[in-house]
């Protein structure tokens, strides 16, 4: 533990997330014009992922993965036909790349929109007939094995409810 | 989510685990007859005038013969079955009063025509009573009875038509009963007979066997010691005691008038120990010669110098014997006054002790019968026994029964030789079971006898007693075995137990068993296959006495399931209950018992109530229905008793609970997320969405990649 928290920097980032961090600066200042490009071309994904309070990020992937598919066509653009910071500062300001771009980005916000939906009120009329099983199953068991079975009832050590040792004694067969 | 065919599965094996019980289980004989009858009734009357022993014999309800009447047991004619003669009588016995069985084969045997000769003997089913009753069925050669009562005083015959017709043939008679090592206990001339000869010529001795011994003999032909006992409790006694009844008998033969006629028992017994037997016997009428010489031998008091049989053969020879003088008990210089009367013998007192508990207990606790016995009787032996009574008396402490205990062993140290006398109850220690068996009978207070064993009065009785005949060992043994027996209180154990230990052949006395005559486990079968076909049924078929009677006749029937017979839960009560029936049906190889087995059965609801598996309840309670009507108990108790089958179910339950609680646990999961519904699936569906749009990004990159690479340009 002591040592995790060695390894851990001030501001919380790991040492892997340094490594990681610093590959990815070097990586961006290689690869200059792409990273200029992607800057404008993903706001959307990042306005997603700062606005999405679940924490787990699903929605910014969501429209991050629609996002980066509308930026396909322009990347491959700019890496074959001149990977300079103008080309991509070009194609950025050509009004039909943000458009392509950010409509891509509203797909992925409309799946995501209409997946929760269509998803979450499946799963509501799932769940109340799984709760309506649960209570039949239950009946079920409670009708072979008896009230007993529900745990509800104190029970000795053979499973039989104990109050009913005190009345076993009289409990003879009624004529 | 819980597998649901877990606990299913488990029907299919219990219903094999049912099967497989069951025919594990050996058959009975016709236990696989589907039409099966019911089992037999052991006897049964044709119809309401006759009633049939062994299919042998018929006794006939409305022909009585009052004059063959044997105390309480009632004669009947009685004839052998389809047969025209009427040669045979019945006497029936009283289910109060236990019946010498025991030796009936012994007497059976004789060959004499002196006795009676016994014929049959059973039970059977006896109309008036509507119950079964013991009986004995003897030849009817008898004629009449010598003397109607007592009250006939004498017969005043000569001495040699006395011997010719009475002292030859009775001689002769009490050998045949000592070879066949019996004794009679009940020599009388109410209970001797002429044998149909209108001068008696041979006279015939009456039976002995209907009643407890000696229960039908006047106290006057009771020796001294004998006669102070209850009559239920005076015990078998010994060939000397008949030698007694018979020198009595044959006194009032001779004699022409009774001495003691107009007194009661008590008076009696005084008048002997005072005169002595003969001298009271005989009054004022002598006897000379031979007769005086058999008559002094017969009539004496201790019964270590009275002759015996071979003295009295040698007597018949013609050998002369020193006539012995009549002996009389005890008797001290100075009275000692107690109830307003004055004492002499220390036998008296100790017989009147009980008539006035306070001045006893003033005139021992002063010291004032120490004082008397020392020096006014002075004999040694009783100051030793009286001082060894008072000690072990006071060695419990002076609480609740004290007195009892004081008197009682008082009274044994004072006259040694009498009946234990306590808390009203005087018993020879033989008798002492028969009297046990009365009380119980007519449900009477059982605790003096509780008592008795408990504060071992009957060894203390031995300890005082040296009579050689008395059978010492067996005494101590059967006593001690009761005092065990009574420290324990459950079912099986106490004074039940101790009455059918120490009277074997007493029936058992269960109020289940009313109306029928138990002697044996397969008696209480049957008597149980009669008692299922009735409308009124017990709960149960074992109670305390069933329970002790069973134990005692073959401990291996029931002893292993004394604990389920005395659970506190009454499953286990139940199935103790019908094991024991079965265990019974198997060891003795009885034939099926469908009307029991039907009954048993229906009993056991609580211990198909053990299952936790309804299913399974039914299941079995199918399959031993099935095999009721079959009357096949043992399969029955072999299905109930498969300790796989109620494992199975246990674990079944188990699961079943774990199932039980997983699914409450989901469900309370469940209701605690659908109560937002507009939350419920939405990370679900964002989840969705991403991977929906992952692959959609995917296809979307892959095909702008191979546009590029084809040279397709869309834009």
């Amino acid at each position: 533990m002591a040592k995790k928290k060695k390894n851990k920097s001030k501001n919380g980032m790991s040492m892997g997330g340094r490594i990681l961090g610093v590959a990815g600066l070097v990586t961006a200042i290689i690869f200059m014009p792409t990273t200029i490009f992607l800057c404008f071309a993903m706001l959307p994904t990042v306005v997603a992922a700062l606005i999405d309070r679940t924490g787990k990020g699903t929605r910014a992937i969501t429209i991050g993965s629609m996002n980066i598919a509308g930026c396909t066509p322009f990347l491959i653009e700019l890496w074959t036909k001149s990977h300079t910071p103008d080309m991509a500062l070009n194609l950025i300001t050509d009004p039909r790349t943000i458009i392509v771009i950010y409509c891509a980005a509203g797909a992925g916000y409309l799946i995501d929109w209409a997946m929760t939906g269509i998803i979450g009120t499946l799963m509501v009329q799932r769940g109340a007939q799984r709760l309506k099983d649960i209570k039949k199953k239950q009946k079920e068991l409670v009708e072979r094995w008896g009230e007993e079975v529900s745990g509800h009832i104190p029970l000795d050590e053979h499973g039989f409810p104990i109050e009913n040792k005190e009345v076993e004694t009289k409990n003879k067969p009624k004529k | 989510m819980v597998s649901e065919d877990t606990v299913e599965n488990k029907i299919a094996d219990e219903d094999a685990a049912l099967e497989e019980a069951a025919s594990d289980a050996v058959p009975v004989e016709g236990a696989e007859d589907e039409d099966a009858v019911p089992s037999p009734a052991r006897a049964h009357s044709k119809g309401s005038n006759v009633a049939v022993l062994k299919d042998k014999i018929e006794i006939l309800v409305d022909k009585p013969l009052p004059h063959l009447n044997h105390g309480a047991a009632k004669a009947y004619t009685a004839r052998g079955v389809e047969d025209a003669k009427e040669v045979y009588y019945a006497l029936i016995c009283e289910n109060h009063l236990v019946p010498r069985s025991n030796v009936a084969e012994k007497f059976s045997n004789i060959l004499s025509t002196g006795i009676v000769r016994l014929i049959s003997y059973g039970v059977t089913f006896w109309p008036p009573a509507d119950g079964e009753r013991y009986v004995f069925v003897y030849e009817n050669t008898m004629g009449k009875s010598l003397m109607k009562s007592l009250k006939d005083g004498g017969l005043d015959w000569k001495a040699d038509r006395a011997m010719a017709s009475f002292i030859k043939p009775m001689i002769s008679t009490l050998l045949d009963l000592r070879d066949a090592d019996m004794v009679h206990g009940c020599i009388n001339p109410m209970n001797i007979f002429d044998g149909n000869s209108p001068t008696a010529e041979k006279v015939i001795l009456g039976e002995c066997l209907s009643a407890p011994p000696s229960y039908n003999q006047p106290s006057v032909f009771e020796p001294i010691e004998r006669a102070m006992a209850d009559p239920i409790s005076r015990g078998k006694g010994t060939i000397a005691d008949d030698l007694y009844s018979f020198g009595v008998s044959l006194t009032m033969i001779l004699r022409s008038r009774d001495p003691l006629a107009g007194m009661s028992e008590e008076e009696i017994i005084r008048q002997k120990i005072e005169l002595g037997s003969y001298g009271a016997l005989t009054g004022k009428d002598r006897f000379t010669g031979s007769i005086l010489e058999l008559l002094r031998g017969l009539l004496y008091d201790d019964w270590r110098q009275r002759w015996t049989l071979d003295e009295v053969m040698s007597w018949l020879d013609g050998q002369r014997l020193s006539p012995k003088q009549s002996s009389k008990k005890q008797k001290a210089s100075r009275p000692l006054h107690f109830d307003d009367k004055r004492y002499y013998r220390s036998t008296l007192l100790a017989m009147d002790l009980h008539k006035s508990d306070a001045e006893a207990a003033q005139m021992i606790d002063g010291g004032h019968l120490e004082q008397w016995v020392d020096r006014s009787l002075e004999d040694n032996l009783t100051k030793g026994r009286l001082e060894e009574a008072l000690n072990s008396a006071r060695e419990n402490g002076r609480g609740p029964g004290y007195w009892d205990r004081l008197m009682c062993r008082v009274s044994m140290a004072l006259d040694p030789d009498a009946p234990i006398r306590f808390k009203g109850l005087s018993m020879q220690p033989e008798g002492v079971p028969y009297a046990l068996a009365e009380t119980m009978a007519f449900k009477r207070d059982i605790v003096p006898f509780i008592e008795l064993v408990n504060q071992q009065l009957v060894l203390t009785w031995i300890g005082h007693h040296n009579d050689p005949n008395v059978d010492v060992g067996s005494l101590i043994n059967k006593y001690d075995s009761c005092r065990a027996f009574l420290r324990q209180t459950t079912m099986g154990y106490g004074i039940e137990r101790c009455l059918y230990f120490v009277c074997p052949e007493c029936p058992c006395q269960s109020e289940i068993l009313q109306g029928y005559y138990v002697r044996t486990p397969e008696d209480f079968m049957y008597a149980m296959e009669g008692i299922a076909s009735q409308p009124k049924k017990p709960d149960l078929f074992i109670d305390r006495h069933i329970a002790a009677f069973l134990s005692v006749k073959d401990k291996r029937n029931i002893d292993p399931y004394f604990i389920e017979l005395n659970s506190a839960e009454y499953h286990k009560k139940v199935l103790g209950n019908v094991k024991v029936l079965a265990t019974i049906q198997k060891r003795s190889r009885m034939e099926s018992l469908p009307m029991l087995a039907q009954w048993a059965a229906s009993i056991l609801r609580p211990v198909y109530e053990r299952l936790h598996d309804r299913e399974l309840r039914v299941k079995m309670k199918e399959k031993i229905d099935r095999l009721a009507k079959s009357g096949d108990l043992i399969k029955i108790v072999t299905v109930l008793d498969h300790n796989e089958t109620w494992q199975k179910d246990f674990i079944a339950f188990r699961k079943a609970m774990d199932e039980y609680s997983d699914l409450s646990q989901e469900n309370i999961e469940l209701e605690h997320k659908m109560k937002k519904p507009e939350v419920f699936g939405r990370d679900t569906g964002r989840e969705v969405a991403a991977i929906v749009s992952g692959l959609l990004s995917g296809i979307i990159i892959l095909a702008f990649a191979f546009m590029h690479f084809t040279q397709i340009d869309i834009f």
